[in-house]
Parts: C-alpha cells; sequence; structure tokens
C-alpha cells in the first residue's frame, strides 16, 4: 500500500500544528504532480532525518528542539543537509585569529570587511 | 579543535589562496547602466536587534520577522536556528524558521540589481556574506535595508550595528564568496518584486511540505494572480484546498489545472477524491477512469479506483 499524501509521518513535538490531513492513500501531492514523469531517485528520506536528528544533538541542540527542527524541513531540505551540516555555511560572523598582519592588509585594501564603516 | 580554528590551521599551511575574484562585474555593469531607481532607499522602519555572540542569524531574522507583523525576539528564533557546537546557524534552518512564522523565505536570483529592484519595492532582504576569505570564511548573515545609487554603497543592519554601509563592489565579492545567496522574506499574500514563478511556487510548495497548509493555499492564490497559467499553482491550490477540506475549492482548482494540462493524470485522479468528498459518485469515477485511460499500468491510479468504488456516500 503506497502513501503518497502531502506528508509523512510527523512526530507528536511539533511548532507547527497540522489538522486534519486525510490520509487519502491514492492523491498524487503537488511536488509529485510537478515532477510526474521523472522517476525518483529511491532515498530512505526518515533515515536522513535520523541523522540530521542526531548531529543536531550532538550539536548541543535538545531532543524536543531537534526533532521539531528537523520535522521543519522539507525533503529536499533534509537531503541536502544530510551528511553536510559540517561543511555547510555557518552564519555566526565570530572574528577568531586572523594573522595580524593578514588581516591589517586584507581590510585594509578592501578585500574583506569584517571592520564595518558606520 | 574547534573547526574554525582547523579552518584556520588549513589556511596558514596552504598559505592565501586568495582567490582570482578581485573584480566586481555586477557592480561595474550596475554603475554603467543605472537601473531606473529611485537614487536612495532606506528601510529605516525595518527593527534592529543587535545580536549577541554568534548570533547573527536570530538576529537579522527577528528583524524582517518583525517588520513583517509578528513581535518575536532574537532569542526565540535562536532556539529554532542556532547550533552551539557549529556557533552559527544554518540557511536550511533559517528558510524553515521563517515558515514557522508563516512567512516565505523567497530564494533570490544572485543579481545585485534585482535587490535593488527589492528594496525600492519596499522588501529588506536577508542575506549571507563570507566577510573574509575562500579558505578561511567568516559566514555572516545581515538584512540588507538599502542602497544609495550616487554613493555606490548598500545600507545593512549588521551584527552589533544599527546601520553599515558597504561599497557596491565589496558587496558583490562577500556575497560571491557565499554563494549569492539571499531570501526576500514575504507574506504568503505577496511576491517579491524579482521573484521568478519557479522560485516563488518553490517556497511555497515547501510550506505545503511541511504542513503549513493556510500559508500554502494563500501563496497558490497569490501566484495564480500573477501567473494564471500555473499549473503548479493550480494543482498546489487544488491539493491544500482539498487538505483543509474545501472540497468545492478543490474541484474548482483542479479543473483550472485540467484546463491547461488534460493530459495530466494524477490531476484527473486528484479530482476523482474530491468529487467523492462532494458526494457525486458517477462523476468521482468517470474521472478516474480518465486518469487510468491516461495511464493505465499506473498502480497509484488503480488503488484509487478500487478506494472510490467501494466509497461510502
Amino acid at each position: 500500500m503506497k502513501f503518497k499524501i502531502l506528508l509523512r509521518s510527523l512526530p507528536i513535538v511539533l511548532a507547527v500544528v497540522t489538522v486534519g490531513l486525510p490520509a487519502q492513500a491514492g492523491m498524487v501531492a503537488t511536488d509529485k504532480i510537478q515532477n510526474s514523469g521523472v522517476t525518483a531517485e529511491v532515498v530512505d528520506v526518515s533515515a536522513q532525518r535520523d541523522w540530521i536528528q542526531a548531529r543536531l544533538l550532538q550539536g548541543g541542540i535538545a531532543q524536543p528542539e531537534a526533532i521539531a527542527r528537523v520535522s521543519a524541513m522539507t525533503d529536499v531540505e533534509v537531503a541536502r543537509l544530510y551528511q553536510r551540516v559540517d561543511d555547510a555555511p555557518a552564519g555566526g560572523a565570530d572574528i577568531l585569529i586572523i594573522g595580524l598582519v593578514v588581516f591589517a592588509v586584507l581590510e585594509i585594501t578592501g578585500y574583506i570587511d569584517v571592520i564595518p564603516n558606520k | 579543535m574547534n573547526r574554525r580554528a582547523r579552518r584556520l590551521a588549513s589556511a596558514l599551511i596552504f598559505s592565501l589562496g586568495i582567490s582570482a575574484c578581485a573584480s566586481s562585474p555586477q557592480t561595474r555593469l550596475l554603475l554603467d547602466n543605472p537601473p531606473d531607481l529611485p537614487a536612495v532607499v532606506e528601510l529605516s522602519a525595518v527593527p534592529f536587534f543587535p545580536q549577541q555572540q554568534y548570533h547573527c542569524g536570530p538576529a537579522a531574522l527577528a528583524g524582517i520577522i518583525n517588520y513583517r507583523g509578528t513581535e518575536v525576539v532574537p532569542d526565540e528564533i535562536a532556539r529554532l536556528v542556532y547550533i552551539p557546537d557549529l556557533q552559527g546557524s544554518l540557511q536550511v534552518e533559517i528558510a524553515a524558521a521563517t515558515r514557522q512564522f508563516d512567512l516565505l523565505p523567497v530564494q533570490l536570483d544572485g543579481q545585485l540589481d534585482s535587490l535593488l529592484q527589492e528594496l525600492a519595492a519596499g522588501n529588506p532582504i536577508f542575506v549571507l556574506q563570507n566577510l573574509a576569505i575562500d579558505v578561511y570564511p567568516v559566514w555572516h548573515y545581515e538584512i540588507l535595508i538599502g542602497y544609495d545609487l550616487e554613493q555606490r554603497h548598500m545600507i545593512l543592519r549588521s551584527g552589533v550595528n544599527r546601520r553599515i554601509t558597504r561599497t557596491f563592489a565589496l558587496f558583490e565579492k562577500t556575497w560571491q564568496r557565499a554563494g549569492y545567496w539571499a531570501l526576500a522574506v514575504v507574506d504568503p499574500g505577496s511576491i517579491p518584486a524579482t521573484a521568478s514563478p519557479e522560485d516563488y511556487l518553490a517556497a511555497v510548495i515547501d510550506m505545503e511540505q511541511v504542513g503549513q497548509l493556510d500559508s500554502a493555499r494563500r501563496g497558490y492564490s497569490t501566484a495564480l494572480r500573477r501567473w494564471p497559467d500555473s499549473l503548479l499553482a493550480f494543482s498546489g491550490l487544488g491539493n491544500t484546498s482539498y487538505a483543509l477540506k474545501d472540497y468545492a475549492g478543490a474541484e474548482l482548482a483542479y479543473r483550472g489545472a485540467l484546463v491547461i494540462e488534460p493530459g495530466k493524470a494524477e490531476l484527473w485522479n486528484n479530482l476523482a477524491y474530491a468529487l467523492a468528498q462532494l458526494g457525486r459518485r458517477q462523476a468521482s469515477l468517470e474521472a478516474i477512469e480518465q486518469a487510468l485511460e491516461l495511464d493505465p499500468d499506473d498502480a497509484t491510479f488503480q488503488e484509487s479506483w478500487r478506494e472510490l468504488s467501494d466509497w461510502s456516500y
């Protein structure tokens, strides 16, 4: 029995309320309508979600938040992040030790902009 | 060793691999062909939240979400996006967070002049910047709130600074090193000035996928007002209406889609369900039979036919 509904199963702890979704076995979800004719790569999305959840836990996030945050991601976002969390940009802008001379040269020549103009 | 120290070590060992990107081609083009826009735009109503350490993502996003009408403080956003051991926030989680406030995170096209157009249209832009170099990046999220074509600079809310400027040329470099990533964050009743239908609808589909059906339905309706021939917008409107138990609305939307693409079996399939919900057995079976005629071997449609034949009216 194949379920082609809008959502896969969600954990109970969710920041978002999802109401009354019909578990209609036969309906085709919007993204599948968009991609009809394209053979979807078989991907174990729930395994990918589990991986990301574990990575978030390891990264210092409490379990309820980790579950909720993974649930808030789409399948495509999950696939994008899967195994790449440590290579992805993580905006935080902490200025640490760059060689002082290097830093000064780059900043003065305007190649970087770690010290902003006001 | 934390990842920043590791990166520094690599940078020193391999010496400075300063990339060949010393030029700012988009800026040159822009200044050679100034767009037909106001010379100066500054969205000074965008609230400012000074960032705490590493929390530039939450601070910037809080500014934009407040601007769009929901009161929120950076700490609330941090719970949705901040990762302690990375000392930062991931772009995917930034997008996921905006959705939770019923706002669409719409990817922009990576063009400098599009940013100016968005600003002129009143849309502050959430941007990622790499303020340092490729081998030792310093990732930073900021809100782009304005520009000045005469001074040739962008105006931003950044970190602990309510207002900074950065020349177009330098902004282009720091943005290029961040993959030209920028989001327009809008209510589902609006479309960013420069958004393509693909990028707009991608954000709406994401909204639908994570279960925010009201916002998604509004987004599909908004898309249809602008792009009345969009098969995807009609399909999405049908599916979200169905999920919200608006079966009459779903029928209308599926039929709208079928006018554009009568050969799309999936739409006949979904229409059949809407008709069943509306108590129209004959029409429902005709619709699923149409799907099967178009694609007789499809297992989903065969299952649907079985389910719809046994439907209790």
